[in-house]
């Protein structure tokens, strides 16, 4: 039987740095991927619960509620519209990122805060689109196919809340002291995950017919 | 990871093997730095800097994208975008059929499919950085679709949702009239 080591990895190549991993890739970056791993199975639960429902509102043995689609009321234009800007917001998250590499301060922070004001765009849309779903008679409760709806963009539409909310935490705070480049790239990660997100959703529940 | 390709950084903070950063992966969008891409050790800006403070590049974004890539990738997932958004109109343009709804949904799927591998590749950095982020994430994304599919079988999604590829048309309603005292 092999002996198993209960010692803490060491970096090999350089033994004495306190800050070596194992794997050589820094642990925040690391988590931060194995939790976008994670939150996968969170929107791929959600999605297909939508799937499953999209097609058979008022349909579930003792469920009431109305026959109205979600889809129906659909406004793909404004959507587009909302897309592209999360779809630019990405854009100006790497080029945020780009610049804290180069140690470009300025630039950081105008692409920063330039990302936040895309998110908080988008966030705007989605209020909108979920008053007008409302007053067309579309609520949360109005039956499971809504209900799955309201709960899957709801959840992508709190990811881009707390997206926002770390990166103008992160703006704010490269004015106080020399924020970390490596800080940035995590929270990068964390932005273009939430634009895959909808890229998948924009597809399955809004252009998939 | 062979250690002669191990990245000589001071710190070795960030130190990962030439190999794991994607030695294949550098034809997709060219390097920005092709001593490194062929392979060479590198040394980075070492130093008092701990690796991770502003103004340090890492191995791997040093032969990542440059801003004028980054900028390209951006307007082909915008033209992509135009396109699957263009297929909403699909039925207006070529005839409403089940042929042209079938032609969507594939093209709206495979679009989708490649904006997905391009931002998680290039805007994620994963493209360029150690293998093992890449597994973590496909891991993932892999057990979710797989965990997922197996739910929606066991649901009848595939038989049960209306969805005209895996369900034969209603049947016709065909109304009889009983003649009346008859």
């Amino acid at each position: 039987m092999a002996e198993v080591s209960l010692e803490p990895a060491q970096d090999l190549e350089f033994p004495d740095d306190p800050h070596a991993t194992a794997t050589g890739i820094s642990n925040p970056k690391l988590a931060m991927w194995v939790y976008l791993a994670s939150d996968c199975l969170l929107f791929g639960g959600l999605i297909s619960t939508y799937m499953v429902y999209r097609n058979r509102p008022g349909e579930i043995e003792g469920l009431a509620g109305s026959s109205l689609q979600i889809s129906e009321l659909f406004d793909i234009p404004f959507t587009s519209m909302t897309t592209f800007i999360l779809l630019m917001s990405s854009l100006t998250m790497v080029l945020s990122v780009t610049s804290a590499m180069r140690g470009d301060h300025q630039r950081m922070r105008l692409w920063l805060g330039t990302t936040a004001l895309l998110g908080a765009l988008f966030l705007g849309g989605q209020i909108y689109e979920f008053s007008v779903f409302v007053s067309e008679g579309a609520g949360f409760t109005t039956n499971v196919s809504t209900s799955a709806f309201f709960t899957l963009t709801g959840f992508h539409g709190a990811h881009v809340f707390v997206g926002v909310l770390m990166l103008l935490s992160m703006l704010g705070l490269s004015f106080k002291r020399e924020i970390e480049a490596e800080g940035v790239e995590v929270l990068g990660l964390f932005w273009h995950f939430v634009d895959i997100v909808w890229v998948v959703i924009f597809t399955v529940v809004y252009l998939v017919v | 990871m062979s250690s002669t390709d191990t990245q000589t950084d001071d710190s070795g903070h960030f130190g990962q093997s030439v190999d794991d950063t994607g030695g294949a992966l550098q034809d997709a969008v060219s390097p920005v730095d092709e001593t490194t891409a062929a392979g060479a050790p590198k040394t980075s800006d070492g130093g008092a800097d701990d690796g991770r403070g502003m103004g340090h590049l890492d191995p791997a974004h040093e032969h990542g994208p440059t801003d004028g890539q980054y900028f390209t990738v951006f307007w082909i997932l915008l033209g992509l975008t135009v396109l699957e958004v263009s297929t909403y109109w699909w039925p207006d343009w070529f005839g409403d059929t089940d042929a042209v709804r079938y032609v969507a949904t594939t093209v709206l799927f495979a679009l989708m499919f490649i904006k997905f591998v391009m931002i998680a590749g290039i805007f994620m950095h994963l493209k360029f950085d150690p293998k093992i982020l890449r597994r973590v994430f496909i891991f993932g994304v892999l057990f979710a679709l797989a965990i997922y599919l197996i739910a929606l079988s066991s649901m009848n999604f595939w038989t049960d949702s209306g969805i005209p590829w895996f369900n034969d048309p209603p049947p016709e309603i065909v109304t009889t009239t009983v003649p009346e005292g008859g």
